[in-house]
């Protein structure tokens, strides 16, 4: 019996209304918090500066990222090279090998002859190109190597340019280079340019473990009878360490003095990519992608403002690998996976319908759940990643979809523990960097 | 004049001037709603107050769903505080002491012959249980169930409360009406 009287009853009280005292508004003004007074004039001014802090944040951490001088400088006590070394291919038409590599100096003479990955078989006892990745068996460092396999090595950079290494003249000296015999003076001089060579592992960045290219950073090489140059001798370069970033290129490059003066002069004039090096020939170079990190958070709530989230974190970093050799493109792709639990304490210093601002501090471990390099169109899995640990300072802000649940946008500021392993990728490369996260929050009360 | 929609963002900022604006625009039926409950008229006042200060501490809690939503809600707040008072003050007691009358059930009442505050009054003077579960069927549309989970009674006393509510309510504006004909 709802359709009846009352019905109209209730329309007819709708609009009804009573008086009320005259102080009754002065008594409910008065058990009003009185943060409400606090809140009128801080909110607008909150606000705009929370915004302002925001947008301070991540141009801040934008702008270091962006704009820092990635070039790392040389060590200058190495000698000086000649001006204007330049490289030509040329066809070595008395042996059998192609595309070799002609180091001259800027007069034109011919400083040195390197061949390239030339296969040789047989008279000289030739290992196969495995063997001759010196980057593989020397930890990392390169060699110019010659072409029957013994390890004489010509110049070594470190892979983070910041210095060179030669061995002492009287080493140096190769008149020419038979493709039979003379083995043991080449074994010597190998040995002792083993020797000269620190092998401290720590003085040279990561080598990237994962680059196929690595036999293709060595070149035998082949000298021609007659045009060698007596080489002056060099200092023997301090091999140390850039401490600020790691670079990653793994090739080393043995130079000559004039070589050196060349490349440093060369490298100046560069303008190195984001992780890439110029030398020789041989043109490398690095960009690993600023990744995107996706989450699931759950956020427990301390206080009004404060709270604890966690949840689980998908990041996918792409690095790309550009290598270019006597002009042919080498390229290469390696991407891992990370997944990390994330734990940090968020403080909510703005909140309006559905929308909140905060600021959050905490870490993250991640864990590499796949790695894989594809080469050449063919995709290989490659060695994971150790547990990553980084600790993380964000603002964020959340839309609230239903009461609970919210995506949110946090960008911030990253620092990256080194995990001392040899998987290269954009925390290696920049440990302290910008980071921007989106994900789906659950709040619990 | 602005909408609500307005005025709840400049409360939500904790505008004050806008909370009087709300307070103006809603305070008469804030009170009417509460007498209903609460004859008294001090204790009604009272209802008022606390519900308005509880209206403004508790307004990010709202959800805008409309011209009216907010109106809906803070009359929903005055009744709560109300019904919680009278929980409190009388002890809700169901009577049935009233006998069923005899006559038919009123099925019409003349609603519209008699003045808004008479009836309000009338409504005010209805035994305590009958009055609450009126209201609350009436004016705040819940349902029975509704009802008997806020009164904690059961969901056929919310029934029968009513019904004896409706036909008493019926007479007295019936009698109204017919004495003031003349």
């Amino acid at each position: 019996m709802r359709q009846d009287w009352t019905d109209r009853l209730r329309s007819r009280m709708d609009d009804y209304q009573e008086t009320v005292p005259d102080d009754l508004w002065d008594r409910i003004e008065t058990s009003l918090p009185v943060e409400r007074k606090k809140t009128l004039w801080m909110s607008s001014y909150n606000r705009w500066l929370s915004a302002a802090a925001v947008l301070t944040v991540v141009a801040g951490v934008g702008y270091i990222t962006l704009f820092s001088d990635k070039e790392t400088e040389l060590l200058s006590d190495n000698g000086k090279l000649s001006d204007d070394v330049s490289y030509t291919q040329t066809k070595d038409v008395d042996h059998d090998v192609d595309n070799r590599l002609a180091v001259q100096d800027g007069n034109g003479d011919k400083v040195r002859e390197m061949s390239t990955l030339s296969e040789r078989n047989g008279e000289s006892g030739h290992v196969n190109h495995s063997e001759n990745v010196v980057g593989k068996t020397r930890g990392g460092r390169k060699f110019a190597e010659d072409s029957d396999g013994a390890k004489n090595a010509l110049a070594v950079v470190s892979a983070d340019n910041s210095s060179v290494t030669s061995v002492p003249e009287e080493k140096k000296e190769y008149t020419h280079r038979q493709t039979s015999g003379e083995r043991t003076e080449d074994k010597r001089e190998s040995d002792v340019i083993k020797n000269n060579i620190p092998t401290n592992k720590d003085l040279i960045t990561r080598e990237r473990k994962n680059n196929p290219y690595h036999e293709m950073d060595d070149y035998s090489k082949e000298y021609k009878r007659g045009r060698m140059r007596r080489v002056r001798n060099v200092n023997v370069g301090l091999y140390a360490m850039n401490g600020s970033s790691g670079e990653n290129v793994g090739n080393g490059i043995y130079m000559t003095s004039d070589m050196q003066k060349w490349y440093q002069g060369h490298m100046a004039n560069t303008r190195v990519t984001a992780t890439g090096t110029k030398m020789l020939d041989f043109d490398e170079a690095t960009h690993h992608s600023a990744p995107i990190s996706y989450g699931l958070s759950v956020a427990m709530s301390l206080t009004d403002k404060l709270s604890l989230s966690t949840g689980l974190v998908y990041s996918k970093l792409k690095s790309d690998y550009k290598k270019v050799i006597f002009s042919e493109n080498f390229s290469s792709e390696q991407r891992l996976i990370y997944l990390g639990v994330p734990l940090s304490v968020n403080y909510t210093f703005w909140r309006s319908n559905n929308f909140s601002a905060y600021a959050s501090v905490g870490g993250q471990v991640d864990f590499n759940v796949s790695a894989e390099l594809e080469s050449n169109g063919t995709t290989q899995d490659v060695d994971k990643d150790n547990a990553q640990f980084s600790a993380k300072l964000n603002v964020g802000l959340q839309y609230n979809i239903l009461k609970n649940l919210g995506f949110y946008i946090e960008p911030g500021v990253r620092y990256y523990f080194d995990n001392k392993s040899a998987v290269d990728n954009y925390f290696k490369e920049k440990p302290t960097n910008f980071s921007l996260q989106l994900g789906l929050r659950y709040n619990i009360k | 004049m602005e909408t609500e929609k307005e005025l709840l963002d400049k409360i939500v900022d904790g505008d004050r001037t806008a909370m009087r604006r709300f307070y103006d625009r809603y305070a008469g039926y804030a009170m009417a709603t509460s007498r209903r409950y609460i004859p008294d008229y001090d204790a009604a006042q009272d209802i008022v107050q606390d519900s308005f200060v509880k209206c403004f501490t508790n307004i990010g809690k709202f959800k805008y769903m409309g011209e009216g939503s907010l109106k809906g809600w803070f009359l929903r707040i005055v009744s709560n505080a109300a019904i919680d008072y009278v929980k409190k003050q009388s002890g809700l007691c169901f009577t049935d002491e009233f006998p069923e009358t005899d006559y038919d059930d009123v099925d019409e009442a003349d609603v519209e012959d008699v003045p808004l505050d008479v009836i309000n009054e009338f409504i005010g003077q209805l035994p305590v249980g009958y009055r609450a579960v009126f209201n609350l069927y009436v004016f705040e549309k819940k349902s029975h169930k509704e009802i008997a989970q806020q009164l904690n009674i059961k969901e056929n006393s919310s029934a029968s409360q009513f019904s004896r509510a409706k036909k008493m309510l019926a007479r007295m504006i019936n009698d109204f009406v017919k004495n003031n004909k003349q």
